[in-house]
């Protein structure tokens, strides 16, 4: 696909995601504003398992991490959405890095079984933790029905509670609260999204490729391993981080059981089912697990599960490279057969496909 | 001083059932050279079969056996409709961890929508008595669970050192194509290999639930993060070092979880969480496993 293609594809997106908030109902807008904290989450996550190699079935944690950054900040001490968000995300690097440290030394399967530990951990930490993340309660901005009122919330441990709603559109934008956040999500989202692509484009994104498909080589040809790999951690948890800010805020709440290791496997469901080494696969995963989700009727939930792990075996056995390989390898297949038309009588060109699409499967060694 | 020994007791009572599943990854680890996230599931789906023969009126003891078997025949099935795609043990990793995390998913709900969700009972098979060991009790189930280990980990360091099969499950681990060329049939093998493994896993299940006096869909879920910790901490590639490993585990995380506040009960899995980051960074093939050297 031509580049600028592809910019009229991304335009065409944008327009559609912005009109759509002012044509659905406000239940739709929320599930948007789902599919783009989870495929942001799932962005952190491609940027680290997918173009890095690096398995993390953790990842929930971060996400964790910065939900429960945001909501004890603004709930407990009055701080602005805004300045949480930067906390949780900064705050993630920072861990994103102490974690990238040690994972260093542990590689493949090993990361994947310690990073499960991470996400394991988590919500027993929070819980641990209870004087500041409120146990097994948690943290809402709102009583949650069945809560009951203000008094009985100071009760449970928390300090200060707010009595207005969290995310209000400003009047300026004239908008309803539900657009407003969609909106906010979606432009720190497309900010993530062009991160990330910029990233994987450039040297450093080479440097990244080279090294989860030969480390020893890359080493040789000059890449700085370790500050890489470990730049790359704290960067895929800064995200997670920040897809956690914004389950907070379309949540208005946090407790321990969202950010359970099922967190942590469904971002890897999205981010392997959409392509993991991609940068639009995570956002086509979120939408299809999503509406996966959503259209399994909730006296058939039990089965959401057991055709989640259907499609992943599916989709690895098939289409390692998830949706988006699967859309690459079509389009490499007609471009050559096109070429091969037009030029008739020589030989078939050879497939020049551009960096990005001979990393079909995520990982090969 | 009794409390301690108390503690040493309870610490003993998880330990041999991270034992018995560290026991199970091993030995596909060594047959395979894979880890099986799904081996904990695999375990509990194969003791809600054993549960189904109990239900029937089968014998504890001929319905472990007929769940081993049947878990024996999931594990080789699995191994050649699934895992042989993915390239064995020089295959991607990633591909590896997301197939047996779907098989994770598949099992873990398909054993709830198959025997429903609510625990179902099952009798303790040694019995309920415990005996006083220096002022401290434990339970007669725990010390038959410690002679069964002890018989398993013989059995498969003897089945590994010992036999042909075991030889050609370490060649076939080793170097696939060399051992293929030597005249080791290396499908049949590594069949068998998760077969065994399988069955091991159906074991644990088993004797897990016997323990608990019940069997629930999510009863192996925290027991696999500590029969992995159990097996990183033993070495990956050693029965041995997987048993003491687990009861290492058990011991550490009754102890510290004893003995040290801030950790306290909520934080459980931290202590052994902490061991296994040390262990694999200190020394990454664990306590009684063979280092191994990486090529690129």
């Amino acid at each position: 696909m031509s580049t600028k293609l592809r910019w009229v594809i991304f335009a065409l997106v944008l327009a559609i995601g912005a009109a759509l908030p002012q044509l659905m109902a406000d239940t739709f807008v929320n599930r948007m504003s789902e599919v783009v904290w989870v495929a942001t989450a799932a962005l952190g996550l491609a940027l680290l398992t997918g173009f890095n190699g690096q398995i993390s079935l953790g990842h929930g944690a971060f996400v964790g991490f910065g939900a429960y950054t945001t909501m004890v900040l603004t709930v407990d001490y009055g701080v602005s959405f805004a300045v949480a968000g930067i906390v949780a995300v900064v705050g993630a690097f920072a861990i994103g890095l102490a974690v990238g440290l040690p994972a260093l030394r542990i590689t493949g399967v090993y990361l994947a079984l310690v990073t499960l530990g991470l996400a394991v951990l988590f919500p027993q930490l929070v819980v641990r933790l209870g004087d500041i993340t409120g146990g097994t309660v948690g943290r809402q901005l709102l009583p949650r029905p069945g809560y009951g009122d203000a008094a009985l919330l100071e009760e449970l441990g928390q300090r200060r509670f707010l009595a207005q709603a969290g995310f209000k559109a400003p009047a300026w934008t004239g908008l309803a609260d539900d657009q407003w956040r969609f909106y906010v999500f979606a432009v720190l989202a497309v900010v993530a999204f062009l991160l990330v692509r910029n990233l994987t484009r450039s040297r450093v994104g080479r440097s990244l490729v080279a090294i989860r498909d030969n480390e020893t080589a890359a080493e040789v040809a000059g890449v700085r391993v370790a500050h890489a790999k470990v730049t790359t951690f704290g960067v895929s948890a800064a995200i997670a981080s920040l897809a956690g800010w914004m389950f907070a805020v379309l949540n208005s709440g946090v407790s321990p059981t969202s950010f359970t290791i099922t967190l942590s496997i469904t971002l890897l469901v999205v981010a392997v089912l959409g392509g993991a080494a991609s940068i639009v696969g995570p956002l086509v995963g979120a939408a299809l697990v999503v509406i996966l989700r959503e259209s399994v009727p909730a006296e058939q939930q039990r089965f959401s599960q057991v055709i989640l792990g259907v499609v992943l075996i599916v989709v690895m056995l098939v289409a390692p490279g998830g949706i988006v390989g699967l859309y690459r390898r079509g389009e490499a297949n007609l471009r050559r057969r096109w070429l091969a038309s037009r030029s008739s009588g020589g030989t078939p060109p050879r497939e020049t496909a551009e960096p990005m699409a001979s990393v079909e499967s995520p990982q090969a060694h | 001083m009794q409390l301690f020994i108390q503690r040493v007791f309870d610490g003993l009572q998880a330990g041999v059932i991270y034992a018995i599943l560290a026991l199970a990854i091993v030995v596909i680890f060594r047959a395979s050279g894979l880890l099986n996230f799904a081996q904990g599931e695999l375990a509990m789906f194969t003791t809600f079969i054993a549960w189904t023969f109990l239900d029937a009126g089968v014998p504890w003891w001929a319905a472990t056996i007929l769940s081993a078997v049947v878990g024996f025949a999931i594990g080789a099935v699995l191994y050649r409709l699934l895992i042989v795609r993915l390239g064995g043990p020089a295959g991607n990793p990633l591909a590896i961890v997301i197939v047996t995390i779907g098989l994770f998913l598949i099992l873990n709900d398909g054993a709830g929508i198959i025997w429903g969700s609510n625990p179902a009972k099952v009798p303790r098979v040694f019995g309920e008595g415990r005996v006083e060991i220096l002022g401290a009790g434990i339970s007669v189930q725990v010390l038959g669970l410690l002679a069964v280990l002890a018989v398993l980990v013989v059995g498969f360091g003897l089945l590994f050192s010992r036999t042909k099969l075991g030889l050609a499950l370490r060649a076939v681990t080793s170097n696939q194509e060399s051992a293929g060329l030597a005249g080791i049939k290396v499908m049949t093998t590594l069949m068998i290999g998760w077969g065994l493994a399988s069955a091991i896993g159906a074991l644990a299940g088993t004797f897990t639930a016997s323990q608990n006096a019940s069997v629930d869909t999510n009863m192996m879920q925290v027991a696999l993060i500590y029969a992995f910790a159990a097996a990183t901490l033993g070495g990956f590639d050693s029965p041995l070092g997987a048993v003491v490993g687990g009861l290492i585990i058990g011991l550490v995380s009754e102890l510290v979880v004893g003995y040290v506040d801030i950790i306290g009960p909520d934080l459980r899995l931290l202590p052994g969480f902490l061991l296994v980051l040390v262990v694999l960074l200190v020394r990454p093939q664990g306590l009684f496993g063979s280092a191994q050297v990486t090529r690129a």
